[in-house]
């Protein structure tokens, strides 16, 4: 099968009030497939949602965008925003974390839903909306879909809200669903619910899906790649199923500190230390300063993804493959 | 704040309702004279009196409550129309445009505003549909300003990306998204705005630049009883009365709205 988006070189900075610069993605290059499923991984500040938000082109004023970005081989970053309307929506579908924020509060989930199915499709017969959007809140497991459609998002709960954004982000079935942390603002096991349904509606649908979240527990359940960015950047691309697949530290890191129920673990775990500066460019690996295999040639030389084992990874020693 | 609401509006309606069935209540004609019956004090057949052309004041005071009500309503109409759209424009699309808007507000501002509308109606000739639109001209600065406000604080909110996200239209965005949403402050502005505009035209009135009479409006039958005082005191009274109620409940009613709409007032 083809790659439906291809990312290449893509810069992101963004200019702070007293004119400094914040380097938020740095030379990124990502290819995905069609029908994918693919989770993008890593802790607060370290440039995920600027990947989402740049994947439909809608960066706040104060970015500047260098690179490409290719979804169906389009460029996407020198479109206007009048051609966007088309691939926003109907070509990719995007759900947030807090869905109660992301609904119009003054308009029913019937408007909604509606509204966008109007303008896209052109269909003003009432009763086809009607249908059309009964259908689609079934779809996405809300089983009295005829009360809900009649409701306003503040009767609604969290997990339904939410679901409703799906049912919002599919009713122009696009080819791309983007879930941006879709479960942070829910409790555990509505998390379980969503992301059994996205599960479901990825394989009903032969959906391309990015998952991003800061939870790589969740990223496992939804997505045998996953693809953790540090500080800006891909540092590892590969199939990993647990630690043991981990090929660079930071991932590793990143395993450790998933909490442990069964085992009781007094403390829990942390990865020490913070993100480097995001406002310099350093000429060495990004994570030498948190690294618990840190040598002194990481601080020397920066670095490029490069195939160690299996997985594509940003490191000079990685745990697997390459020899130290 | 319920209280205020409701204490505004019925005080409110109730003038509307004496506007609007104006010849139901009353069955004198504002314009007829009488020069036998001039400056009666109040009486059961002229509950508010005469003038000093034997008119009833009492009909006069309800055809006047047309024009004074009208004249604020559809100044404001006009005030709010451009406003909104300018103010929404302006903080939408933010930056070099929002800086050029806002700076020209700025200048407009600068202008007092009771001078610029005497020159222009001087220059247009009083009528009433000159006041509606030179009132309406001359007073949008203040919304616009609010709905910019407003806009810049609703366009960062999540559902305006979402919005944008699923590909609508800027017009559906800024219409349905954005001023729908902050429909409250505006309603409060129109409130208050109303009974600025009100007072305006009785002041316009007053000066003799406003409605010219037979035709009646509250503020030139108080121009028209001033030369009286001394005899007729009904004639100041009664429209003053009327200009102070009805200003007086359009502002308790704005600030009930305003309070209304400010969430953090709204635990009680």
């Amino acid at each position: 099968m083809g790659n439906i988006i291809e990312i290449n070189d893509l810069c992101v900075n963004y200019r702070t009030q007293n004119q400094e610069k914040i380097y938020a993605l740095r030379n990124l290059k990502l290819i995905i497939k069609k029908g994918e499923t693919v989770a993008i991984v890593g802790e607060s500040g370290c440039g995920k949602s600027t990947l989402a938000i740049s994947l439909i082109n809608l960066l706040p004023e104060n970015a500047e965008v260098s690179g490409s970005i290719k979804i169906d081989g389009k460029e996407i970053l020198d479109k206007n925003n009048k051609e966007l309307q088309n691939v926003r929506g109907e070509k990719i579908g995007m759900i947030f974390q807090e869905p109660g924020a992301s609904l119009n509060p003054i308009f029913s989930i019937k408007e909604q839903i509606e509204e966008t199915i109007k303008f896209h499709k052109k269909i003003s017969d009432k009763k086809i909306l009607k249908d059309m959007s009964i259908n689609l809140l079934r779809e996405v497991g809300i089983k009295d879909a005829e009360r809900i459609y009649e409701s306003f998002p503040h009767q609604l709960s969290g997990g339904l809200q939410q679901r409703v954004m799906i049912a919002i982000a599919l009713s122009l079935s696009p080819e791309i669903l983007i879930a941006d942390e879709p479960t942070t603002s829910l409790d555990v096991t509505v998390q379980a619910q969503i992301i059994e349904l996205l599960n479901k509606l990825k394989k009903q649908r032969n959906l391309t899906t990015i998952l991003i979240t800061h939870d790589l527990h969740l990223a496992l359940e939804l997505s045998k790649r996953i693809i953790v960015i540090y500080a800006g950047e891909v540092v590892e691309d590969g199939y990993i199923k647990s630690e043991k697949d981990a090929e660079h530290p930071y991932t590793k890191a990143l395993f450790e500190i998933i909490p442990d129920v069964i085992k009781k673990r007094k403390k829990f775990k942390i990865i020490k230390g913070e993100l480097p500066d995001m406002k310099k460019i350093y000429e060495r690996c990004n994570f030498s300063d948190r690294c618990n295999f840190v040598h002194e040639k990481c601080r020397e030389i920066s670095l490029e993804l490069v195939r160690a084992d299996k997985n594509y990874v940003r490191c000079l020693f990685p745990l697997k493959g390459r020899k130290k | 704040m319920k209280k205020m609401i409701w204490t505004g509006g019925i005080i409110l309606v109730f003038f509307l309702c004496l506007a609007i069935f104006a010849p139901f209540i009353s069955s004198y004609d504002y314009k007829e004279q009488n020069i036998n019956l001039r400056l009666q004090p109040p009486s059961s057949k002229h509950i508010f009196g005469t003038d000093e052309f034997g008119r009833d004041v009492f009909a006069r005071m309800l055809y006047g409550a047309r024009v004074s009500i009208s004249v604020g309503f559809l100044a404001i109409a006009i005030a709010t129309l451009i406003g909104v759209s300018y103010g929404a424009i302006s903080g939408y699309y933010g930056g070099l445009i929002d800086n050029i808007m806002m700076r020209i507000v700025d200048i407009i501002l600068t202008i007092p505003v009771l001078f610029l509308i005497l020159m222009l109606i001087v220059y247009l000739g009083p009528s009433i549909s000159n006041i509606i639109i030179i009132i309406g001209l001359t007073s949008w600065t203040d919304i616009a300003r609010i709905v910019r406000a407003e806009v810049l604080k609703i366009k960062n909110f999540a559902f305006v990306d979402a919005a944008k996200l699923i590909g609508l239209p800027k017009k559906i965005i800024i219409f349905k998204y954005i001023i729908l949403n902050i429909s409250g402050p505006i309603l409060v502005y129109i409130v208050f705005g109303i009974s600025g505009a009100i007072l305006t035209e009785s002041g316009l009135s007053f000066l003799g630049l406003g409605v010219q009479p037979p035709f009646p409006s509250w503020g030139n039958i108080l121009t028209a009883g001033k030369d009286y005082i001394h005899t007729a005191w009904w004639l100041v009274l009664f429209p003053g009365i009327f200009i102070f109620l009805t200003v007086f409940s359009l502002n308790i009613l704005g600030e009930g709205l305003r309070d209304f709409f400010n969430p953090k007032l709204k635990r009680e």
